[in-house]
């Protein structure tokens, strides 16, 4: 007698879209837990699926059943694996299941998303305590620009200030919020340029993504801190100031010779990532390589779109020892990356303590 | 011992939710689904990807293990069990909240009392 069990059914809809979404975790935790998951979401919703046919006869329940396998997987269902797989390959030194590089790519992201926010929230302390004391003179005041502008306006630059502070004493959810509310009136300009592609030259339309690409990575680096993620050290906070003292050193200059060469939002993420790579270097920390490689690559993007259009922020003349500068940043990202392809960076165990960060 | 027993750190909810529905009988996963639901009266739905996070994690600081595997329809099926130390941090965390609980409750009938 033959006592090979019968083969399982073909799978469902449902379950090969479930496991194609989840091929977003590291392969080690999928092949660990994919059967698992994939047995517990189809009884999730058959289950459902019975619920809702409940006293309509037990014929009606297996025809709801049998239409539950032919949905696709629910958005909440696919939201949670996403945030999983960010939380597996962004990890932190805590994260259970995570590898060791996931955990040294995790603080290589957060660490994206903290100068990310000083690189704001520097020049926006700067530009809040100038608009506050600075006198308001006749000819700007017949332009209409009142004490009233003046107060919107650092109340305005405050916001990332405070997404910064909240970020650097670990209150991560609040930091997010604003500092996506604080991003809102900058992605104006490259989107209305991307809304009318149709009649812009294709540079301006590099410029527009590079910038855009900017304005959005430290963003989206914010998703690397979650709740496990240990608390920054001090030393950010202490950063702050410093930064936005530095941001006073170009007006001086520019006071002193008629020379305005202030760095924008992509010259001070190459700055940032000439910082991180100092920091590597006298570690010998791989992880602070990576956060200097990313953001030498976001910086120098930034730059090159400004090159090839302008889609920045007008206003601001660049001069050329800037531009050289994140030109610079951008060799030294390319180098990095090609260094880490290549394995020959020390890749050390990922921070564990907070006063290393 | 794991970080949650030895440095009396509070459970989160959903960690909670789980321990209690493991204590006594061990479940799979659609099962800790449906009892975490039940539980907390309809308040915490789990979805597939944060149950299993959690379990991992509860997993890795020894707050549960794998009580066995079988097959159902041809997919492996885990089912998960309450350890010691995890039985330790539940009751820590349930006297907890209950002294939390009582001191609300006397602040409350304080203050009705004024």
């Amino acid at each position: 007698m033959d006592a090979t069990p019968p083969p399982p059914p073909p799978p469902s809809r449902l379950e090969r879209d479930y496991r194609r979404v989840l091929r977003l975790l590291p392969a080690g935790y999928r092949q660990r837990w994919e059967d698992d998951m994939v047995d517990a979401l189809l009884e999730v919703e058959q289950s459902g699926a019975d619920a809702s046919a409940a006293g309509e006869g037990p014929e009606r329940q297996a025809e709801e059943r049998e239409i539950a396998l032919l949905q696709r997987p629910p958005l909440r269902e696919v939201a949670g694996v996403a945030s999983l797989a960010v939380r597996l390959h962004l990890a932190s030194p805590t994260t259970a299941g995570a590898s060791a590089t996931a955990r040294l790519r995790g603080d290589a992201v957060r660490r994206v998303a903290l100068v990310g926010l000083l690189a704001a929230a520097g020049p926006a302390l700067l530009s809040a305590v100038t608009s506050l004391y600075a006198p308001i003179t006749p000819d700007v005041e017949a332009l209409g620009y009142t004490r009233g502008d003046a107060v919107a306006s650092a109340l305005w630059a405050l916001v990332v200030v405070a997404a910064f502070t909240f970020l650097a004493t670990g209150r991560s959810r609040t930091a997010s919020v604003l500092a996506v509310l604080a991003v809102v009136p900058d992605l104006r300009h490259p989107a209305e340029t991307l809304a009318g592609a149709w009649r812009v030259s294709p540079g301006t339309l590099l410029g527009a993504v590079c910038w855009l690409l900017v304005l959005l990575a430290p963003l989206a680096a914010l998703a690397a801190w979650r709740s496990d993620a240990p608390r920054p050290s001090r030393r950010w906070l202490l950063a702050l100031p410093v930064v936005a003292v530095l941001g006073w050193l170009p007006w001086l200059v520019w006071r002193a010779t008629g020379v305005l060469a202030a760095p924008d939002a992509a010259g001070l993420l190459c700055l940032g990532a000439a910082a991180c790579a100092v920091v590597a270097l006298r570690r010998r920390d791989g992880s602070w390589m990576a956060s200097a490689g990313l953001l030498a690559a976001v910086g120098g993007a930034g730059s090159l779109g400004r090159l090839t259009l302008l889609a920045g922020p007008p206003g601001l003349e660049r001069d050329l020892g800037w531009t050289a500068l994140e030109m610079l940043a951008l060799a030294v990202s390319v180098v990095v990356a090609a260094a880490l392809t290549r394995g020959r960076l020390p890749t050390v165990t990922p921070v564990t303590s907070s006063a290393d960060r | 011992m794991s970080a949650d027993v030895s440095s009396g750190m509070a459970l989160t909810e959903p960690a909670t939710l789980v321990l209690t529905a493991l204590v006594g009988q061990p479940h799979h996963g659609y099962a800790l689904i449906a009892q975490v639901e039940e539980l907390s009266e309809g308040r915490t739905r789990l979805s597939v990807g944060t149950l299993y996070g959690l379990l991992d994690r509860l997993s890795s600081e020894g707050l549960i293990a794998l009580d066995r595997e079988e097959r159902h329809a041809g997919r492996t099926r885990r089912y998960y069990r309450l350890t010691d130390d995890g039985a330790a941090a539940l009751d820590a965390e349930a006297q907890r909240l209950a002294h939390l609980a009582r001191a609300a409750s006397a602040r409350l009938r304080a203050a009705r009392a004024v």
